[in-house]
């Protein structure tokens, strides 16, 4: 069941806004402890930072973010409409001789390795607009009053 | 949110206090503030994260230049920290590895 779906701007500014909606999302909807809202607001803001890098001319400047839930699951779904993307190599590695030139690039290039760590399943869909990027988390959903 | 830094001494140390939250929107201003210091001539910086709400790889990142910076001069940059969800990061990325992480400013300045 589709719980959202926002449309932004494809800018680092409005990447706050994101994680304050998801999160508030998650919170009043789901039976989640504070380190899965803190490991899903770290995982969308990686998101949405690889959406934005791999944006190309046909994304018109916009990031989709959407919430699909279920009784026992949040997915969060960031579709960049970019260009399609890899998943990149993991991350502890990375910290051994971190101060080269190529390496302190790559920290910045740590987004999908974090998020694979942050959620419970990671799914990199290829889609005719370019790439979905949809992370799930396992929670109850809360009880309404 | 908006990003708060301070800048202060102590035994020859300067204390970069950070507030807010450090993501793909402010990071820049910490890498700013972190090169003007660089360039001032102070090598010696402890960057104080006990008030940062969030921090992403951006946030990393800026952290690392600033680390390989500093020491391309002989000094160094280490981190307070002893909040979980930020220090998780770290330990995610193996970057506990490279930083000096204190758990209060007096300790890495090591007046305690």
């Amino acid at each position: 069941m589709r719980l959202a779906e926002l449309e932004l701007p494809a800018t680092p500014e409005f990447v706050s806004l994101a994680r304050l909606v998801v999160s508030s999302i998650a919170d009043d909807r789901y039976e989640i402890t504070d380190t899965q809202l803190d490991d899903l607001k770290l995982a969308l803001s990686e998101a949405c930072i690889v959406a934005m890098a791999t944006q190309d001319s046909s994304s018109q400047g916009k990031v989709t973010i959407a919430c699909e839930g279920t009784n026992d699951s949040l997915a969060v779904v960031v579709d960049g409409k970019g260009k399609h993307f890899e998943r990149a190599t993991s991350g502890p590695a990375l910290a051994d001789g971190l101060l080269t030139e190529a390496q302190q690039s790559q920290a910045s290039r740590l987004g999908l390795p974090l998020i694979d760590t942050l959620v419970d399943q990671i799914a990199i869909e290829e889609v005719p607009t370019g790439t979905r990027l949809r992370m799930t988390i396992f929670c109850e959903r809360a009880e309404e009053l | 949110m908006d990003l708060g830094l301070e800048v202060t001494e102590k035994n020859g140390y300067s204390i970069l206090t950070v507030r807010g939250e450090v993501d793909v929107y402010t990071a820049p201003r910490l890498r700013e503030k972190l090169v003007e210091l660089a360039g001032e001539g102070h090598y010696q910086i402890v960057v104080d994260l006990e008030g940062v709400d969030f921090l992403d790889s951006t946030g990393l990142g800026v952290l690392v230049g600033g680390l390989k910076r500093l020491r391309s001069h002989e000094g160094d940059l280490q981190l307070v920290c002893t909040q979980h969800r930020i220090l998780k990061v770290f330990e995610i990325t193996g970057l506990t590895k490279v930083f000096s992480i204190f758990d209060s400013v007096d300790a890495a300045v090591g007046s305690q």
